[in-house]
């Protein structure tokens, strides 16, 4: 590949008596998530040019989809986001749906939206741990990673999978909850409320956080809407936009969703507001567990694995952790996709917005910066 | 936990893991006792188990299998000199997703609450031979049986493929 440097760090000319050094800050940093890299060119440890590179990180997910049956590509669609994989399924089964024109259960939506808002828990842990170890701060982050262990847990008994659980087939879900799974959840639930105490003293009025965050990374309102932000970033940045209240789907239209948003628009801002969504996301699901009706969980749709869909083709979207999951799949009648465009939600800050942001900046600052903005790389490049 | 004010002797407090027994342990001997199976899901999708004498060996899980990983091996003749097949689960491949087990006309092939799957390697074994020997081993043959703690099947969580 052209510009995959072969090196670490090397020299690469003087200026102004000064060195210019190139870095690459690829996946054996700590700080960077997945298969991705920025190679950046240093001055000192400011940073003057940047240069993401996507290296590996390519699984040809897209493509891979056109050769699989419908109903085999669920189990593939949630690799494209290891830390929230639910959002793929039900964004792939949704599309899938109304190119079908089909309305699936009322149980099967609420159940669908349970597993949304516990993956969305579950992520959003994993992102305010991975910002906490961006600054140094790893008692929070293995805090909150033990506590993502217990959603972890409660997936592995609603699904029998604890990271891929591969739970919404077209026409609804595969199972109904288990005996016991309900007070389950709600203990869970309380618990992570008290912990939200112990997650402000160690993260969010830590003063360290205050002092690296504040300002960094400064989005504005009009920015984040040019950039193509979605998600608690655009929210952080003053726009009131949320896909489960403007276009909702799964049980959100039942459901009352209140939509978060602060002005600032800086790395501290946005972990604020990560912190203010999972406590809305508790209390969501405990609405959607006490709304939830009884009744049928799948659509019968015959034989899923002979499964074919009509001609035509489908947007669906399903807000994530991180923001907007799209899933654009056409059928041309047949057994399998005839394509499916994905879109994800770390593109717009992952590519973009670091051409932008990161020069001038300090090196120690880019992890925290990636954290903050929630890139997750492997929906960058499927 | 708290976080309100420590005792001066909180340091102290640690001494106690000097009578505790050790969190880690000399795998795979002790491991049962650490991981006791109790705490795994009563659907759990885990290493397959198969029922040779219900399964007539149609090859649907071979069909659904999103990646590939079973293989229908002969493992005989039947009267009318027709070859008996019996699926081979390849965990190289394998990704749990239970779609094997959903799409079973018989029901046969379920999935158990076993998780850990070890083996022996032979210390006068090649590099190369070693490599083929795991290759060999990492597969659920037909005449393996976990049936004794069944996890993920089309009784608890009802038929969806089929
Ligand atoms: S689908 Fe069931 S019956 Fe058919 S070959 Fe596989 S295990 Fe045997
Ligand atoms: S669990 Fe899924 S991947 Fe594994 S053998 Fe069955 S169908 Fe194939």
């Amino acid at each position: 590949m052209m510009d995959s440097p072969s090196y670490m760090l090397s020299k690469i000319a003087e200026k102004d008596n000064l060195t210019v050094y190139e870095l690459f800050f690829g996946p054996n940093h700590p700080g960077m998530h997945g298969n991705f890299g920025y190679v950046l060119e240093m001055i000192g440890t400011e940073i003057v040019k940047v240069r993401p590179n996507a290296g590996h990180l390519h699984r040809g997910f897209e493509k891979l989809m056109e050769q699989k049956l419908w109903v085999q590509n669920i189990a593939l669609v949630p690799r494209i986001c290891v830390a929230d994989p639910d959002p793929n399924e039900v964004a792939y089964c949704t599309a899938i749906e109304k190119i079908l024109r089909v309305d699936i259960p009322d149980r099967a939506k609420f159940l669908r939206t349970i597993t949304l808002e516990m993956s969305r828990l579950s992520s959003f842990l994993m992102g305010m741990g991975a910002l906490a170890a961006a600054v140094g701060l790893y008692t929070a982050m293995n805090i909150m990673t033990a506590d993502r262990d217990l959603i972890l847990d409660l997936f592995e008994w609603l699904t029998g999978a604890r990271v891929y659980h591969m739970f919404s087939i077209p026409g609804g879900v595969r199972n109904d909850l288990a005996d016991g799974f309900v007070e389950r959840l709600y203990k869970v639930l309380d618990h992570l409320e008290k912990r939200l105490i112990e997650y402000d003293k160690l993260l969010f009025e830590n003063p360290i956080i205050h002092k690296r965050l504040k300002g960094l990374g400064y989005v504005s309102k009009e920015d984040a809407v040019k950039y193509g932000l979605t998600g608690p970033n655009l929210r952080a940045s003053g726009n009131p936009y949320d896909v489960r209240v403007d276009d909702p789907y799964a049980a959100y239209p039942y459901l009352d969703v209140r939509v978060i948003t602060q002005e600032g628009g800086d790395a501290l801002t946005r972990a604020i507001q990560i912190r203010l969504e999972f406590e809305e996301t508790i209390n969501l699901i405990r609405r959607a567990l006490k709304t939830m009706p009884e009744g049928e969980i799948r659509l019968n749709l015959g034989n899923l694995s002979a499964l074919k869909v009509p001609k035509g083709e489908a947007y669906a979207k399903v807000e994530s952790s991180k923001g907007e999951f799209g899933y654009y799949v056409v059928s041309d009648g047949g057994m399998k996709p005839y394509r499916v465009a994905v879109r994800g939600p770390s593109l717009p800050a992952g590519l973009l917005l670091a051409q932008k942001h990161l020069p001038k900046m300090k090196i120690d600052d880019v992890a925290a910066w990636m954290a903050s903005l929630a890139i997750c790389p492997p929906d960058i490049d499927k | 936990m708290s976080l309100g004010d420590k005792s001066v002797y909180s340091p102290l407090t640690n001494l106690k893991n000097l009578f505790k027994k050790p969190i880690t342990v000399k795998y795979p001997k002790e491991i049962l006792k650490v991981f006791p199976k109790d705490g795994v899901s009563p659907i759990y999708r885990g290493l397959h188990t198969n029922d040779l004498n219900k399964c007539i060996g149609c090859g649907m899980c071979q069909r659904i299998c999103p990646f590939d990983a079973i293989e229908m091996k002969v493992i005989g003749e039947n009267e009318q000199g027709r070859a008996i097949k019996k699926p081979v689960v390849d965990y190289g491949r394998c990704s749990f997703c239970g779609f094997c087990v959903d799409v079973c006309p018989t029901n046969s092939l379920k999935m158990s609450r076993h998780y850990i799957y070890k083996v022996k390697t032979v210390k006068s074994m090649s590099a190369k031979e070693e490599v083929e020997h795991i290759k060999q081993k990492f597969k659920l043959m037909p005449d393996e049986s976990l049936g004794d703690d069944i996890g993920y099947n089309t009784g608890k969580a009802k038929k969806i493929l089929g």
